[in-house]
């Protein structure tokens, strides 16, 4: 629920019932759901060396029609404790050995509350009634309905090991992973002359194949105790048949692509002659030399059309962020601690946005020129070298409609590497503090944030590629003081 | 032999038993499922039809009547593509609400028993009138689209293809039509005005005189006039503010109201001083578009002086945009460089005047800013205004009528009537005393032509007619790819314009048999910048694209030529 007026008379008064009441306004919705679920779940565990564990959930969610409500997920895992065998007793440097499996269906119905439905939406228009302006109410359905909607349903299969070694000094653990997604709800896109908005549909299939290892060491000398771990992981997901295509902007879904996939253009350099323009096919008439050029790969017939359009996209990479990692390192001598924490991305395509990139923008009204592009743009009035070496295109408003469209041209590696926290303590000691009747003290410093390794351009950072309110860096200086 | 011991920690079953049923219906929303029961439910199923989005109005900016700043359009620059934001919309929206009155004409006979037959007939035919409007939209824009009048699965519809556009033009016709035969002329005083009659009559001569279909148009726009409900608004001055509502010029209308939160803000269209950006302005080739009182182009008239360029001009020109040193938005306007102050009328002192581009870099790059449908109440509700927004108007009919007839090569009184009423509205006059305002007396076809076009420039500057124009006159190839120009910046201009006495216009630019005026001396003179080069594609631009994703999804969809 919510509610507003508008044209307040008393500024200094912000609250709603000394509002005129000409422009009130509110809002509100109510939804509900339900689920209704049979479960059972039976464990089997032999000397504490061999586990078995199987589940059963049979589960009716409110979201579907009554023929398609309900699903049954089974899940079984199996756990084999090797280091318990007598036979591996005898090699020293194991501490620790655990092989694991498992199998599962799990079922999904995270979408909008009555998809089956053909649900209508209620707002208002205006008459004229007499000479007055009236508003009426209207009610139209804007989503289109599908009837046997039902559960996405996802089986995967995990294999993992747990492996300590030297007296639990060494750990690590390792798991891989496949997953089959089945009737996947996605909301493809419909012929927009169907004059609905998309609605969500059991589409298809998707393919998921992921690892993930974990290994530490931590160990004591003398006084000096430490420990390190690192972790990484990385999983892929790739469609299978959809029965059709999710558009996402820059993005797709459609089958043989990437979960979320980078889609556009094929590029090809700048232009740097008219009359190579004038000999290429081109986005448009008004392509000029600075302006990037693309590739004609396909037309309506399957072949070059000597034009660039929508038939010339293509799939130019995933966007989601593979080996993801991330670790610290711990010390501590006597009074002292000290600790580093970790994490990056291995590899990412990721864009250049037109924030950081694009000059003139908001429709070339009051929009700056980026000042990382600063004598790296293409220009008129530079040399033929300056411009062969020229990374941005000619600073063009109306060139935008060319340039800053999806294309492989703005796509780089966005991995990187975070130093997310450095923090160095030092506890007085106990026979001083308590002297100040006080259980402790620990001073410390850390820097958050503070350095990273990475491809983008100055000023961007990493982990937040929009115009928002950047992450900030911190240094801080500290004490905690116990009483 | 090892003892096996089986440990069953836990076998259970839990079972919730029922609490809550799981056919569950949406709470604040209706289900199509049981609606059309009753007259009110399809009431407002025929509200939704009349909502504002249904009723797209074509962008001045996207013709040579416009200049903002350093910028343009997809339209004017020659960019647009099939991914273009604006005609995916305009796409979407009308098949929205084509399919919304498929559904209502679909299942309005499940209410039939509780509505009066006459009231049943006026539902079918508002919603037809719908139909035959946005398919109108959609035939004028992209030329052949996906055309149904039933309610598809969407199995069957991932096969549809495109229709050609005359046979789509014929079922408009029909449903035109029947909107006509029964729609009621007015309605009630207690009554939402809806779809009428005239409504319908003249949008189906509109789409007639798109398709160049004069016949149509002649007779759509004659039965019109013959109903003989709607009259020219006395004062076209004030026709277009917002306090004018439901004039006896309006055929069809989207009303608008601060209060109940329809309204649209634009600062581009408000002055610097009062409070706006003034990013968009009138173009030079609009300003001298309009006549002198002699009725003669600015070339050609001896009342014309480019040194005081709103003088002795059509009374529209000073209606439509701001005469230098009158009163606007509260303030003295004048964007003269070396007015430095300004009147303020609201605290009757002199202040900075930030409408010259000597003191706000960004004030009007040519000068002129547009008055059509602009005043003070502009500025009462934070810059909130509620004009109606007029979908067609009777003159628009009138000039239909006259085109249709000039077209068909019927010149007769009844032509130059109707642009005469037109012309003598603007002058506050009879028709009938002709020397109150240059009345136009030729019955040559090629001149009556010219003569109207420029009326309907005159006329209808901002109102959203002037792109079709374009494009039905083939004009767009020549309009479009002529610079927009404005005035030299503020040094220069001191020294090239105002010391040599040449403010406001240096020249007098040569205006052509389209009306367009010539400005390129002045340029090639240095007296004048060039702010964009417009460019228009004729290879392609007369049509839109449809949307890229329609392409991708259905292979039986093909493109238009060009994109």
């Amino acid at each position: 629920m919510g509610a507003s007026r508008d044209q307040y008379l008393l500024t200094a008064f912000p609250y709603l019932d000394l509002g005129p009441l000409t422009l009130r306004d509110n809002t509100g919705n109510a939804e509900e759901n339900a689920y209704r679920s049979f479960f059972g779940r039976l464990m089997y565990n032999y000397k504490d060396k061999y586990f078995l564990q199987g589940n059963v959930r049979y589960d009716g969610s409110s979201r579907f029609y009554q023929d398609s409500r309900w699903g049954v997920f089974p899940s079984f895992s199996a756990g084999w404790i090797v280091s318990e065998e007598s036979f591996m007793k005898d090699i020293p440097a194991l501490s620790f050995l655990k092989l694991r499996a498992s199998w599962g269906k799990l079922g999904n119905e995270r979408i909008g509350n009555y998809p089956y439905q053909a649900n209508l939406s209620f707002l208002n228009s205006l008459f004229y009634k007499g000479n007055t302006v009236v508003s009426a109410q209207t009610a139209a359905q804007i989503q289109y309905a599908i009837q046997n909607i039902t559960w996405e349903k996802s089986a995967s299969y995990d294999f993992g090991v747990d492996a300590n070694f030297f007296n639990n000094r060494l750990s690590f653990s390792g798991d891989y992973y496949r997953k089959e997604t089945r009737d996947m709800l996605l909301t493809l896109q419909i012929p927009e002359y169907m004059g609905f908005n998309n609605p969500d549909q059991n589409a298809g299939q998707m393919h998921t194949n992921g690892w993930e290892a974990t290994l530490g060491w931590n160990d004591k000398i003398q006084d000096l105790g430490y420990s390190v771990s690192f972790n990484v992981s990385d999983y892929k997901s790739v469609m299978g048949d959809l029965k059709g295509t999710q558009f996402l902007g820059d993005q797709i879904k459609i089958k043989g692509s990437e979960y979320n996939e980078w889609f556009g253009y094929a590029s090809d350099g700048i232009y740097q002659t008219q009359a190579a323009v004038d000999n290429s096919p081109k986005t448009s008439s008004n392509v000029k030399a600075g302006d990037i050029k693309y590739k004609d790969l396909s037309g309506p017939n399957g072949t070059p059309d000597g034009i660039i359009n929508q038939y010339d996209k293509v799939l130019l990479g995933g966007s989601l962020p593979r080996f993801l990692f991330g670790g610290n390192v711990a010390l501590n001598y006597k009074n002292f601690d000290f600790s580093v924490a970790f994490q990056g991305v291995g590899k990412q395509n990721v864009i250049y946005t037109p924030n950081m990139v694009e000059p003139f923008l908001n429709s070339g009204f009051w929009g700056n020129v980026p000042a990382i592009i600063d004598g790296k743009y293409w220009s008129k009035y530079n040399t033929e070298e300056q411009n062969l070496k020229a990374k941005y295109p000619r600073v063009s408003n109306i060139g935008s409609v060319n340039n800053y469209v999806m294309s492989d041209y703005w796509l780089f590696n966005g991995a990187y590497l975070r130093l997310k926290n450095v923090t160095l303590g030092y506890s007085i000691p106990k026979q001083i503090v308590n002297k100040f009747k006080m259980q402790g003290i620990r001073l410390y410093f850390s820097l958050n944030d503070f350095l990273t390794v990475d491809k983008f351009p100055k000023g961007w950072d990493p982990e937040n590629t929009g115009a928002n309110y950047p992450i900030t860096s911190s240094l801080i200086f500290g004490a905690n003081i116990k009483f | 032999m090892k003892k096996i011991v089986l440990f069953t920690l836990s076998a259970c079953m839990t079972f919730l038993t029922a609490c809550n049923s799981l056919d569950l219906n949406p709470l604040s929303t209706g289900s199509n499922a049981n609606w059309y029961a009753d007259e009110s439910e399809v009431n407002m199923s025929l509200n939704d039809l009349y909502r504002d989005p249904f009723w797209p109005v074509d962008l001045e900016t996207w013709t040579d009547n416009w200049m903002a700043r350093n910028a343009l359009t997809p339209i004017t620059d020659a960019t647009i593509n099939s991914q273009w934001a604006t005609s995916e919309t305009y796409y979407q929206t009308a098949y929205k609400a084509i399919g919304r009155a498929n559904t209502l004409l679909a299942n309005i006979d499940k209410a039939s028993g509780n509505i009066s037959q006459s009231n049943l007939d006026r539902y079918n035919a508002e919603a037809r009138f719908v139909r035959a409007s946005q398919y109108s939209i959609l035939i004028s824009h992209f030329g052949d689209v996906v055309y149904y009048a039933d309610i598809p699965d969407l199995a069957t519809a991932y096969n549809f293809s495109r229709t050609d556009k005359k046979n789509i033009l014929k079922s408009i016709y029909e449903d035109y039509d029947f909107a006509i035969s029964k729609l009621p002329v007015s309605y009630g005083s207690g009554d939402l005005k809806r779809a009428t009659k005239g409504a319908a009559l003249a949008l189906k001569a509109r789409i007639a005189l798109y398709m160049g279909d004069w016949a149509v148009a002649r007779d759509a726009a004659k039965a019109c006039m013959d109903l003989n409900v709607y009259k020219l608004y006395p004062d076209f001055s004030t026709l277009f503010v917002p306090g004018t509502k439901n004039s006896v010029e309006t055929v069809f209308a989207i009303p608008r109201s601060v209060t109940l939160g329809s309204y649209f803000v634009d600062g581009g269209l408000i002055t610097r001083n009062a409070g706006g950006n003034s990013g968009s302005n009138p173009s030079w080739d609009l300003f001298c578009s309009f006549l002198c009182k002699d009725g003669l182009t600015i070339d050609k008239s001896p009342l014309y002086d480019p040194r005081k360029p709103f003088k002795n001009r059509d009374p529209r020109c000073t209606a439509t945009l701001v005469e230098f040193q009158t009163k606007h938005l509260g303030f003295m306007y004048q964007p003269h460089p070396d007015s430095l102050t300004c009147y303020n009328f609201n605290t009757g002192k002199y202040q900075i005047n930030n409408d010259s581009r000597s003191n706000t870099q960004y004030a009007s790059f040519n000068g002129i800013i547009f008055k059509k449908g602009i005043d003070d109440s502009w500025l009462v509700s934070g810059n909130k205004v509620d004009p109606d927004k007029i979908i067609i108007r009777f003159t628009d009919v009138m000039l239909i009528y006259a085109e249709a007839k000039i077209e068909l090569n019927e010149v007769d009184q009844s032509v130059l009537d109707a642009i005469n009423q037109v012309r003598a509205r603007a002058y506050s006059a009879d028709y009938k005393s002709t020397s109150a305002y240059p009345v136009v007396t030729t019955t040559n076809q090629s001149d009556l032509r010219k003569t109207l076009r420029i009326e309907r420039r005159m006329e209808f500057a901002n109102e959203g007619t002037r792109y079709m124009d374009l494009i039905r006159w083939k004009l767009a190839e020549k309009v479009l790819n002529k610079p927009n120009y404005g005035m030299l910046d503020p040094i220069d201009l001191r020294i090239k314009v105002i010391k040599t006495g040449l403010w406001f216009f240096p020249q007098t630019p040569a205006i052509d048999e389209d009306g367009v005026a010539d400005l390129t001396p002045m340029y090639n003179a240095g007296l004048i910048k060039l702010l964009t080069i417009r460019k228009f594609d004729l290879s392609k631009q007369y049509l839109w694209p449809i949307p890229a994703k329609e392409l991708l999804i259905n292979p039986n969809i093909k493109q238009n030529p060009g994109y």
